[in-house]
């Protein structure tokens, strides 16, 4: 094995800006954007000083705004990951509006069980209630009682303990408490530094999730079980299991949805892969590096080129090249006419993405794949470099080169002020959004959006199919979008909607001076 | 908050919340036609406020300021270490600039309150200019978000309304009914509430919702004859 850039030592994990040197603003082209991640030098110096070459600054420019609108925090992905696992549970140590999305990952906890074929169940999440006095005195006892009674009414393999930016704020020591409860209680007690203040991006929470599960979930001693392969996931359809089963193999996915079992025997799986490496290379890296289990060395199972890249690194993992072959050949022939009738309706149409970083990137394949222009895309943050840094993993080279170049090509935190001068330089007649506080404001704009519930959607071969049938309804309520667009009301004023460029405030900020005159007095607006 | 009185020893953790916390407040805010809840809070609070109270609620949708179109600080570690006034203050001038609206509520949340950001110095320099910017102390550990919908309206009386002291008017009155979009129907109860009322021959500060005329019509509050309490 070689160096270890993953340190399970810590309880917390490093943030995703300091690992990976992640940006949430920049604006410019595709290619440009590969340039300046340079993302070879940064894997091969990885965690070794200056990511950069020398002669380049170390971080990539990023564009800094002073207009921001909500987005997500670490603690949220926390919840959606710990909290969604079908036999441990949750305590969120905060105030309670930390918690009142439950609902949300309620509804995404069953559905995603549903789809796994597994019982439905409610998600087991707990909330410490905390108040002001809490905020003045502490709350170490709410907690540890808490833990108690969870164990005593659930009885769970595994507690989680998520922070919030108020209890760490106060200060408070949830390693101490953990580590002196766990004895008592005899299940992993598992610590989880995710308050929201942490990192600029949520994707941190991912990272923070796996760290506890590896720290104190995943099997030391692994038996293996040559069949077995890991899935980094999220709630999305089983259609892994149908791509991978031709080649032998059962899929193991993680951590949504899963039992603990089937997180502990992560390390007894042949390989790791993901459906998108924003979300899983940090598990699959360490997975690789403290495990030995080898993670999939591809391009995400995006498109056809995508998918059959996919596919020939697991067949080479696990020694079946030639039946791997074979089933590339047999599922061209198998989709090639479907696909060239798409192709055929969808002629002319063009699209945009909004989606997580490298997920993009692969919707951006699929859509190619169809014949689908795509001038623009918004990725909520990128990652110069992935964890484990493998030469072909940097999933925005794939798809410029087998592509091409996409002109405005974004990254953008869920900024909805900036939708309209961004569907104003691109030609665009439909949105892929996973985001649900934009998807009803691009939809108000007149352009017919799909928000992408179920990210499995594209995967693999039928996946292209899928996603070209479901565009094609998507632009039949075009006009309904146009009627929607001359009926709604902009909370944003005509200034601002004459703009052209989605980031005039980090370019130019002194026009908030022009716009916003302290000295003047009443009325001195508009 | 009489929950919270309790003196059994039970156990405070909750799971299965049906409610927000006190920055949940902000979609009273949004609730006014022609205001702007600006956030300065975590970046998650937001998102969490709003599937609460709008997104699985009955997909109320994000109409106005509400949804995924709200300000918020999104404060990070270094407005924790070192204060976050100068982001604050950032963001309130590039919403003033950007967005078009009659009234304007910084809402601080857990992280502003705890590290001690004076958001009411922040204000006043926008209020003393003649912008209708107004703070309200919504501090997630303060409780739900009805003790939120409390503080903003308290906070916009206070700073947005001010003193009157002139002669009421003849037949209008303030209707104080649900809290906007936490019952899932409340637009439609309002909506029937107010065709009553207006039948009657009263005239109706709605103050919340579509029959609403917006941040102007608080304005109006000190005028009317009296308040009438529909939901305590």
């Amino acid at each position: 094995m070689g160096k270890r850039t993953i340190n399970l030592d810590m309880t917390e994990c490093e943030n995703r800006e300091m690992r990976l040197g992640t940006i949430i603003a920049w604006d410019g082209s595709a290619s440009e954007l590969i340039e300046q991640s340079n993302y070879d030098s940064r894997s091969q110096r990885k965690g070794s000083g200056c990511p950069g070459n020398g002669s380049k600054a170390c971080r990539l420019c990023e564009l800094n705004s002073p207009m921001n609108q909500q987005t997500m925090c670490t603690n949220a992905i926390v919840e959606c990951q710990a909290g969604n696992l079908t036999d441990c549970i949750l305590i969120q140590h905060s105030p309670i509006g930390c918690s009142a999305d439950n609902a949300h990952f309620n509804l995404a906890f069953k559905k995603g069980l549903k789809k796994r074929h597994k019982p439905v169940q409610n998600l087991q999440i707990y909330n410490t209630n905390l108040l002001e006095k809490d905020m003045v005195f502490g709350a170490s006892d709410k907690l540890r009682a808490t833990i108690r009674e969870v164990v005593k009414r659930h009885n769970p393999k595994a507690v989680f303990v998520s922070m919030a930016c108020a209890t760490a704020i106060i200060g408070e020591d949830i390693d101490s408490i953990c580590d002196e409860l766990e004895p008592e209680v005899g299940v992993p007690v598992i610590p989880l530094h995710c308050e929201g203040f942490r990192s600029k991006h949520w994707s941190t929470g991912f990272d923070i999730a796996q760290h506890g599960v590896l720290r104190q979930i995943v099997k030391r001693n692994p038996v293996k079980q040559p069949d077995l392969i890991n899935i980094i996931a999220l709630w999305g359809t089983d259609y892994f299991t149908e791509i991978l089963k031709p080649l032998g193999l059962r899929v193991n996915y993680m951590i949504d949805t899963a039992s603990y079992d089937e997180l502990a025997q992560a390390s007894e799986a042949v390989a790791t892969a993901t459906f998108c490496h924003t979300l899983g290379s940090y598990m699959a890296t360490a997975l690789e590096e403290h495990f030995g289990v080898p993670q999939i060395d591809a391009p995400q199972p995006y498109g056809v080129a995508g998918t059959d890249a996919w596919l020939r690194a697991i067949g080479k993992i696990v020694g079946k090249e030639q039946e791997t072959e074979a089933y590339i050949q047999r599922e061209h022939e198998r989709i090639f006419p479907k696909l060239e009738e798409l192709r055929e309706k969808l002629k002319g149409v063009n699209g945009f993405v909004m989606t997580g970083s490298s997920y993009a990137h692969s919707l951006i394949s699929v859509l190619r794949e169809l014949g689908i222009g795509v001038e623009g895309s918004v990725v909520f943050h990128h990652d110069p470099v992935y964890d484990g840094g493998h030469e072909n993993s940097n999933t925005l080279k794939t798809v410029v080169e087998s592509y091409g170049d996409v002109k405005h090509f974004t990254v953008s935190k869920t900024q909805p002020y900036q939708l309209n001068a961004l569907f104003k330089r691109v030609k665009t007649d439909f949105v892929i959004i996973r985001h649900q506080g934009l998807a009803p404001e691009a939809a108000k704009l007149g352009i017919p959006s799909l928000a992408m519930g179920d990210e499995h959607y594209p995967v693999g071969y039928d996946g292209i199919i899928r996603t070209g049938e479901t565009i094609l309804d998507i632009l039949s309520r075009k006009k309904f979008n146009q009627v929607l667009s001359r009926h709604k009301r902009s909370p944003y004023n005509e200034w601002w909607l004459s703009q052209d460029d989605p980031f005039l405030l980090a370019h130019n900020p002194n026009i908030l001076n022009e716009r916003v005159n302290l000295n003047k007095k009443k009325g001195g607006r508009k | 908050m009489a929950a919270t009185k309790t003196k059994t020893k039970k156990l405070s953790a909750i799971t299965h919340p049906h409610f927000g916390c006190t920055v949940g407040g902000a979609y009273s805010v949004a609730a006014i036609k022609g205001a702007v809840p600006i956030a300065n809070c975590g970046p998650g609070c937001m998102y969490k406020q709003y599937f609460h109270l709008s997104f699985l609620n009955g997909f109320q949708g994000s109409t106005g300021a509400g949804g995924g179109n709200i300000p918020s600080a999104n404060v990070g570690e270094n407005d924790i270490v070192f204060g976050g006034a100068k982001k604050l203050d950032a963001l309130i001038q590039s919403t003033l600039a950007l967005y078009d609206g009659d009234l304007f509520v910084v809402l601080t949340g857990c992280s502003g309150e705890l590290v001690g950001d004076d958001v009411g110095s922040v204000v006043r320099k926008y209020q003393e200019a003649g912008y209708p910017v107004v703070a309200a102390e919504t501090g997630g550990f303060k409780g739900t978000n009805l003790d939120g919908h409390e503080i903003v309206v308290k906070a916009i009386i206070d700073q947005y309304v001010g003193d009157y002291k002139g002669e009421k008017k003849q037949g209008l009155v303030n209707l104080w009914f649900e809290t906007p979009y936490f019952n899932t129907n409340w637009r439609g109860d309002y909506l029937e509430l107010v065709r009553i009322l207006r039948a009657a021959g009263l005239q109706v500060n709605v103050l919340f919702g579509p029959q609403s005329g917006g941040a102007k019509e608080w304005k109006k509050i000190p005028k009317a004859q009296f308040n009438l309490v529909v939901s305590p």
